[in-house]
Formats: structure tokens, sequence, C-alpha cells
């Protein structure tokens, strides 16, 4: 214990003595470890940390599924849900919810607040109490019953926290709602990362389900959460799933099981944690590698400057040997040092890792929702681990070698060209090859990340997102009951809009281009049912895609005539038309879309193809609707058809238009809380920022990578320099030109480099297969990306190998033969 | 290595200064010295006389503070860095006493080295250059070998080796001896005698009078001067007392 603590006494004598080494040693610890610590942080709260419910690893999702028809995952349909509850053995009890957006009124302005409607099952199943008031009793969700339950926040900034809120009334859609309850300030469901209905609540309302959701075969809106029964595998669960999806198909109704004829439908059990963790699970994933790359490179150079140093100390080392200390002692004595570097490195890493994590947060696009992101005990426990592992990594090796030098070597110090000198190069010159490997590794995800910006960046979206203006119009049930109440509105307000000065064309859609929701299959006339995808559905109103800039390619757009009581029509994308129809003209076709009440449409145009998801994403087969030819049940039922998004295309800067187009909506009705105003090109803008983050953040720990290894190929070709001097006057009293000596230090540097770059390049080649998900428009090997970044990698190591080779050729040659 | 007796090396007024913060050490002072193609010469005297100073500027290692230095009749004394060490390639083999082998390179590389630094000698005219000089000194045996694998005698053989391959005017040997027990010291001094006997113009600094007496001349300095022998004993009679 005492030889430990002399060991710790003398190395931070060391340490102090030689405060340059120390500090640049410790700055690249704390650089490497602080972004690993910081970056473990949000992977912990995002995928390791369990979630905040009571016992949350019996915690699943259910979803149903067609996948022949390209649904994989989906909410459910009420009454297959009510079939499965009634037959499932696995489960102690589910609970279904969905997203609302509500206008909540009487309390200042109208807004729309994120709500979810739960079952009363939900915060028991959970196992999450209010902390004022109370959950919803069983009897609570069914219709009629307004009763609420305030997120914290909510109450926070519409209440002031107090007490006394439960019992009052607000309104939400017009509807008087009584306060009953107030959830905890970390509490939050739905949970975002999941497939659907993933936006964490502002407030919860009862699920209630009406007649027309319990006969509503195929439409699949509610998302369910269920708790393994105790002693039910997860595996159990599933194989139950699939015996209820074939016993939920039976019960089919006769004309919507025929169309099922050749599809099956599937039950998909998950884990919770996983379904919402799953979306991001592959970037935090490649991140985490990217900065334990950045750590392994941090540690190659101080491995390295522990190397260099190493020389200097060979005499300390010859003498402590002659004197009687064993291999073993020399070693505990020089991995003492490397542990007190690292935790100093440590230490002031964890600080880093505090702002670090701050910036990254910051970073992270809006459309991402992260769990509380907190330097936690697990980030501890992690940070102390990499500290223990990176003294490990790059004590060992300088320490055995400084201790593998005899005693008679060692007392003559820095003896020239020495075995041991050319021993400790090889080492050396190994730390390099591998430092350039892993720099290039990172530099060509890097690379590949930009390269898919720069793609997007440059894509054709499909539609003319500029000078375009798009809000979200809801229209509450209260006080639009009937169809005919919400058609006239938005018909009104498309004709006033379209009167406004600077405004060319306005319309409106249930979604916009980049936010699909709604899927439905579609059956062709003549054509075997089981090869038409499911298609992505959209209902226009106005002169939507001619406002929205989305080319006519074939046939005609919709007219003001194309209404209920005429002919049902449908716009196709081009996609569609090729999938289904490709060797004829679409023109004239007829499909049959929806459900058991599906209805034939004719294909009296094409227009281009949109994507409506990420604008990374594939388009799927679109089709697009008159809204005036819609059901009026359809309309007076469905949320999504009394929420449309209008558009508004203007002279100029859409911007400007705004503030006339919010106050004409609201002539038409002043209690609209019209929401989500923002102009197509943000819309874009938003759709690739998850790309600009992955692009900015490998790029930053690349560019990190990077520096790290041109210092390291700097000092190691400086510390070769100064080690050959004598050589060098050597070479020069033979009549070595300068450029000799240049050619001699840099050619051995870029061979080390090279041997680095030629290993990181098949490195690289195996590890950007992982990255094929992150990427857009580039194949995983993109040919560009590996030369242009091996280029830049060998021209900056170039540079790095030219000032110590400068150095070395004006080495005067008298004073280095004399060089000892 | 011919038309001997032609005057190889004219340096009159030879001086050169160092200066140390302000502190200036006059470490030769007007050194006069003629040393012709074929000559064997040898420089002497005690430790801190200049010797090593002016064989350094003789090799164009250094260069004068003054004076004027004729090589093959040629002033060399103000030449700049590159033919300076363009002239130490072609026209100057070194033989120090540290033998000032690489030890990265293995002995065919060591003596091929300043052949090296030639533009466009072919590869195969090396090989041929090498390999006589390996002969020449009874080393060619010993190609693959590193340096630390050869003795201190062998070490030197392989340096003068080296020093020949260029085919060069003159060869300057500093100390040549200074790091080898006598019988391996004998034995390079044989080789140096056999080199001149061939025509090799060579000049050798060395403290030790048993090797001065190898050469045809010997030259002494003192305090940075070239002196006469007897003038060397007074002077050193007067250091003593």
């Amino acid at each position: 214990m005492s030889g430990v603590l002399q060991d710790v006494r003398y190395g931070l004598r060391v340490l102090r003595r030689q405060p340059t080494f120390t500090a640049v040693a410790v700055l690249t610890l704390a650089l490497g470890i602080g972004i690993n610590a910081a970056m473990f942080s949000v992977v912990n709260a995002v995928l390791l940390r369990p979630l905040p419910f009571d016992d949350p690893g019996k915690l699943v999702a259910v979803h149903e599924g067609v996948p022949s028809l390209g649904f994989s995952k989906i909410p459910f349909a009420i009454p297959d849900l009510m079939l499965y509850e009634q037959g499932q053995k696995s489960f102690q009890g589910m609970a279904a919810y969905r997203n609302d957006n509500l206008e909540l009124s009487g309390l200042g302005e109208p807004t729309r607040i994120t709500a979810a409607r739960v079952t009363a099952s939900l915060f028991p199943l959970l196992g999450v109490q209010p902390i004022l008031g109370r959950s919803f009793h069983d009897d609570e969700d069914r219709p009629g019953i307004a009763v609420v339950i305030l997120g914290y926040g909510l109450w926070q900034s519409k209440y002031g926290g107090s007490r006394d809120v439960i019992g009052t009334t607000i309104r939400l859609d017009r509807i008087p709602y009584t306060v009953i309850g107030v959830m905890p300030r970390d509490f939050q469901f739905p949970l975002s990362g999941a497939s659907s209905n993933n936006e964490p609540a502002q407030l919860w309302v009862p699920r209630a389900f009406t007649p027309a959701d319990l006969s509503g075969w195929a439409r699949f809106n509610d998302d369910v959460v269920a708790r393994l029964k105790p002693g039910v595998t997860l595996a159990q669960a599933r194989g139950e799933a699939e015996a209820m999806a074939q016993r939920i198909l039976q019960a089919y109704p006769a004309d919507l099981l025929r169309r099922f004829t050749n599809t099956k439908l599937v039950s998909v059990v998950d884990p919770l944690q996983a379904e919402v963790s799953g979306s991001v699970r592959p970037l935090l994933l490649l991140l985490q590698g990217a900065v334990g790359l950045v750590l392994l490179i941090a540690c190659t150079n101080v491995a390295l400057l522990l190397l260099s140093r190493a020389s200097g100390r060979a005499r300390e080392m010859a003498v402590r040997t002659a004197l009687g200390a064993g291999r073993v002692r020399l070693l505990t004595q020089l991995l003492t040092e490397s542990f007190l570097l690292a935790s100093l490195g440590g230490a002031l890493g964890l600080g880093l890792a505090i702002w670090f994590k701050t910036f990254l947060l910051k970073q992270v696009p809006a459309a991402i929702t992260l769990p509380r992101v907190q330097v936690d005990a697990g980030v501890l426990i992690f940070t102390f681990s990499i500290t223990f592992l990176a003294a490990i990594f790059f004590g060992l090796a300088p320490a055995l070698h400084a201790t593998r030098t005899g005693v008679r070597e060692g007392m003559q110090e820095g003896g020239r060209s020495g075995t041991g000198s050319r021993t400790r190069h090889r080492v050396q010159g190994a730390f390099v090859i591998a430092e350039f490997g892993l720099a290039l590794l990172l530099l060509v995800g890097a690379g590949l990340l930009l390269r898919t910006f720069e793609k997007l960046l440059d894509a054709n979206p499909g539609f003319q997102p500029e000078k375009v203006l798009a809000m979200t119009v809801p229209l509450p049930q209260q006080a639009y009951p009937q169809a005919n109440d919400v058609r006239n509105y938005y018909q009104r307000a498309l004709l006033e809009l379209s009167q406004l000065p600077g405004v060319v064309s306005v319309g409106g859609a249930n979604d916009l281009p980049l936010n699909g929701n709604e899927l439905d299959a579609v059956e062709v006339e003549g054509q075997n049912k089981s090869t038409t995808p499911a298609v992505r559905q959209t209902w226009v109103l106005g002169d939507y895609l001619r406002t929205m800039g989305i080319p006519l390619i074939r046939g005609r757009l919709f007219t003001p005539e194309d209404r209920e009581g005429t002919q049902l029509v449908t716009v196709v994308s081009e996609n569609m038309a090729k999938i289904l129809w490709p060797i004829e003209d679409p023109i004239g076709k007829r499909i049959l879309r929806g459900g058991a009440d599906g209805q034939w449409l004719t294909v009296i145009g094409v227009v281009g193809d949109v994507p409506d998801g990420a604008m990374s994403s594939a388009p799927r087969p679109h089709c697009y609707s008159p809204y005036l030819q819609e059901r009026d049940a359809a309309i007076a039922a469905a949320d999504t058809l009394r929420s449309l998004q209008l558009a508004v295309r203007s002279r100029g800067n859409p911007d400007t238009v705004a503030a006339g187009v919010i106050d004409r909506l609201h002539r038409l009705d002043p209690a609209l809380a019209i929401s989500n105003v923002r102009t197509m090109q943000t819309e874009v803008n938003q759709s690739i920022a998850p790309q600009r983050f992955n692009a900015m953040l490998v790029g930053i720990y690349a560019g990190l990578a990077l520096i790290l290894a041109l210092i390291g190929i700097y000092g190691v070709l400086a510390y070769m320099v100064m080690q050959q001097t004598h050589e060098m006057g050597i070479r020069m009293a033979l009549g070595a030109q300068r450029h000799h000596i240049v050619a001699l230090v840099v050619i051995g540097g870029m061979r080390l480099v090279l041997a680095g770059a030629a290993i990181g390049l098949v490195g690289a080649w195996g590890v950007t297969r992982l990255m094929q998900s992150l990427l857009y428009g580039i194949a995983p090997g993109d040919p560009l990306t590996f030369i242009v970044v091996t280029g830049l990698l060998s021209g900056a190591a170039l540079l790095a190998c030219y000032v110590p080779a400068m150095r070395a050729a004006r080495i005067d040659p008298m004073s280095a033969l004399h060089y000892e | 290595m011919s038309d001997n007796g032609q005057p190889l090396i004219q340096i009159t007024e030879l001086t050169k200064v160092f200066y140390t913060d302000e502190i200036e050490t006059h470490a030769l002072s007007g050194v006069h010295l003629m040393v012709n193609k074929g000559e064997y010469v040898a420089m002497s005297g005690p430790s801190g006389c200049g010797k090593s100073t002016l064989l350094s500027i003789i090799g164009l290692l250094d260069t004068p503070t003054g004076g004027r230095y004729m090589l093959n009749n040629k002033p060399v004394e103000n030449l700049d860095f590159a033919e300076r060490a363009r002239i130490r390639n072609q026209e100057i083999g070194f033989i120090f006493q540290s033998f000032n082998l690489i030890g990265d390179l293995t002995v065919y590389e060591n003596v091929e080295l300043p052949l090296t630094y030639r533009q466009r000698m072919p590869s195969a005219e090396r090989k041929q250059r090498v390999m006589e000089a390996l002969e020449r000194v009874g080393m060619a045996h010993r190609v693959r070998h590193y340096p630390s694998q050869l003795s201190g005698g062998q070490q030197q053989r392989v340096a003068v080796a080296r020093a020949l391959a260029g085919k060069p005017s003159i060869l300057l040997a500093d100390e040549p001896t200074g790091n080898l027990d006598s019988r391996n010291g004998e034995a390079v001094m044989e080789l140096l005698q056999n080199l001149h006997r061939e025509g090799a113009t060579i000049c050798m600094v060395t403290h030790d009078p048993r090797f001065a007496k190898h050469a045809q001349r010997e030259v002494h300095l003192f305090d940075g001067k070239v002196v006469a022998e007897e003038e060397l004993k007074k002077l050193m009679a007067d250091v003593h007392a």
C-alpha cells in the first residue's frame, strides 16, 4: 500500500515537473472522455434508462399490420382491439390511446394544444398517479363524460401551479371539461419515437369509443400499450398475437374479408422501450461509435507522448533497475502515472461533458423529442470505466516498452540509432498508422453524411415550396357539427384568401407534402388485388395542387365542378400510375379506394411525385381526391377532414401575407385557434434538419479526430527528427541536399499515413455499410467520398510532415554531427 | 586521384571565430595551409587547438569567418548550402572518429548513401562502386549486416568504404582510430596508407604521434595557428611549465 502511495506521490511530482506534457495529455484525454460522456448521457437517456413507469420491462406496444400492402406496423382498429382484448390471455391489461389536437379556449387567446385521448386503464397500467387530483375512473371513458387531466407544463403556464385548479372547467374544442388531475412534471405520454401517435400530450381526456368507432372495421387509428402478466414472456405474447390476428380476420365483415383474400393481417408485440427508441437507435449508436473512435485517437496521441517521453526517462529506469527494481515494480510505477493522467483527464472531461451535452441538445432538431438527458450515476460509472480503460490503453504499451530497455543501454541515455530507439520508432509508427486509420474511418463517415445533406439540399422535392404559406385550420365539432358547416367554412375561407392582395392562389388539403398521414388500400379494376400497394390519400380543396406547385404530367387537375353528385374522380402520382398501369394510359382507369365502404374513382390526371415523409424518404404512390366529393359522414366524423391545412401562394415573401391571412380567417370565425403557421420552405428545411444534425455532429467528431491525428503525426515526426538529428548531420556531411532531408522526413511520415489510410479505407468500406439507413442519394461505398477524404487527409498529413521536415533540413551539419 | 603534386587545397589567412553571448572564441587565427594532390597530411596538436574546426572548414561542413579557401583552384569559402553539399558529395570523403554509420541501414546501404545523393547515377554503376569500395576495405562479405552487428574496426572499414565510394578528391579523417583498440587502429591506419599508395589524397586529424608518423607530412596547430614542430614543442613546454 505504501508502495502505491509512493508511486502516486512520485507520479504527481513527475506530472508537475513537466507541466506542458501534463497539460497536453490531460486536455487531449479530457476532450476524448468528455465527448464520450456527453454522448453517452444521450444514449443512456434514450436507449438504456428504463422508461419512467412501474416495472417498465413488462410494458409492450401492440400493433396491427398488413405487410403485403406496405403496412408493417399500424395502429389498431377499435373492433379489432375489442376482439383482441376479449380473447387474449398474455396481458394484465391493455390501454388504447391516440393523439389529438384540441382548441383550448377560455384561458386567453384560443390555442391549439397537443392532447391524447386515452382509455381509463392507461394510467393504472403504466403505474403512474397524478400529483394532484385523481386519475380517470373505470367508467369515465364513455361518450359524454368531459373530464381532463392536465400536464404539469400546462398547469404551470395556464394556472401558475395553483392547487385550486381541480374542479375548474376548461373549454376544449368549445366543450367544457372538468379538470380532475395534474400529472407529475416528468410524465410524458404518448412517447416520442413511437411509430405512430407519438406526440407527448399537454393534457389527457378519456378515449370514449363511439358506436362509429366500435363498427369502424379497418380504421386503424388507436395505438395500444399493454402489460405482460407475471410469468408470460414476450415470445409467448407474440405467439398469441399471431393467433389473435387470425381470429380478428375471421370476424371481419364479408365485404372487407373479400379484400383480404390474398393478404395477411398480423399483430405485432414489441417491448415499449424498443418501440420508442427504435427509430433513433442506429443514429445514436453511430454517434457513440464515432466518439469512441475519437477517444481511441486521443489515447493514441497520449501513448505517443508517453513513448517520446520514455526515451528521456531511460536513464531513470536503468538506475531504478540497477538498484534492484523488478519489471513489475517499474510497470506499476509507470501505470500509476498513466492512471493519474487519466483521472485528471476524466475529471476535466466530466466538466466538458456537461457543457458539451448542453451544446448537443441545442443542436437536436425540433422534430426529435428526447427524454430528459442528465449526467446521472450511469454516466458517472461510464466515465469512470472509460477513464480506467483509457489509462490501460495509452499507458500499457509505453510502460512495457520503457521497462524493456536494458541497464547498459539505459545508462547511455539518448544513445543514437540503437536497437531500443528503432523499436520505439516502430511502436510509434504503429500508433500513427492506427490513428490515421481511425481518423480516416471517421472522416469517410462524416463525408458520407455531408454528401447526404448536400444531396438533400439539391434534391427536387417534387413541389415548389418557395412563396407558399401553410397553416392548420381546425374546426371544432361543437361549432361545426355538420359536414356542410365544415365545407362551407373552408370554401368561404379560400374565397376570402384568394382576394387578398399579393396572393396568387390558395388551396387546402388534409395533409401536406412531407407530412402525409392517411394511408389507404386500393384495388384496381381488372387487376389482382394482392399486387396493389398501400397508397397515400389526400383530399384536396380549391387550387391546392397548383398552389403547392405539384406539376401536372397527364390529363387534368380538379375543377370546381368535381364536387358532390358528380363522377368520383382522382388524380394519381406518377409513380402510382407506373406501378398500377405500367404500359397502359392511366387516364380513365378506375380504382376502388377505402375499406369496407370503398368507392370507385376514375383517374383524370397524373401529377409529379412528392415525398410524403422526410425528404430522404422515397415518395409513396399518391392518390388525390376532391374534398368536395368526400361523404358527409366522413367529414363530420374524421378529425383529419375537419382540420385542413390551408396553403397560400404569394407573389413575394409569404411571411408578408401571413397577418392578412389570419385576419381574414378570424373574420369568418374569431374563436378559431389557427396553428402551425409556417412557410413550406421551413417545412423543407425542417425535413432535412436530422441530416444536417447528423452531418454536423459526425463532422465535429471527425474534425477533432483529424486534428488529433495531425498533432500525432506532427509530434512523432518532430520527435523522430530530434532523435535523428545526428543521422541528419551524417547525411548532410555525405552531401545530402536540403531537399533530400525534407524528402526523407516527409516520405517517412507519409509512409505511416498511407499505411494508416489503407487500413482506414478497408475499415471504412466495412463500417459504412452500417450507415445505409442514414444516407440519401449515395451508396455507403461512394468512391468520390472515399477519394476526396483520403486526399484531404493525406494532404493535411503532408503539411503536418512538412513542418518537422523543414526543421530537419535547417539543421546545421556541424552541430548535428556533434549532437548526442 | 591523379595529377599528383598539383595543389588541391590552398588556405590563406583563414580565421574562424565563434560567438557565444558576449564571448568571442578565436578557433582559427590566420591559418595558411596547402595540400597537394596525392599527399597524406596529418594534422596534430593539443585538444582545443582548432584542428577539428580546420578539418570541418576543409570539408565544407563549416564556413570560415575570414580568409581564402581554394579547393581544386576554385574559391569555396562563400558558397551557399546547396553548392557546398554538392562539393562535399562529389569531392570529399569523410571518415569520422565515431564511424557515423546509420544504424537503420545495412552495410551496403550505408556505403551507397552518398551515391544516392548524386543526380542520375544509374543503379548498376552505384552497385559497382559500392562493391568495389567494400572489396577494397575487405567488407564485401558483410553487405547485408547492420552496423550494430559489426565490430568497431569493421564499422570503421565500412565508413572508409563509404568515403571511397564517391571517388572523392580528398579523404578527410577525423581521429579515425579514436574509438578503436590499438590492433584495429593499426589496421585502419594501414588501410589509409594503402589508399595513399594507390594515389589518394588524405588529410587526417590525430593527436596520437604514432599514427601521425604514417603521414608524409605533419601539420601542427596550436591556439588556432599552424606552427613548426619545434615551435610546438616549445609552446607545449611553456604550457606545462
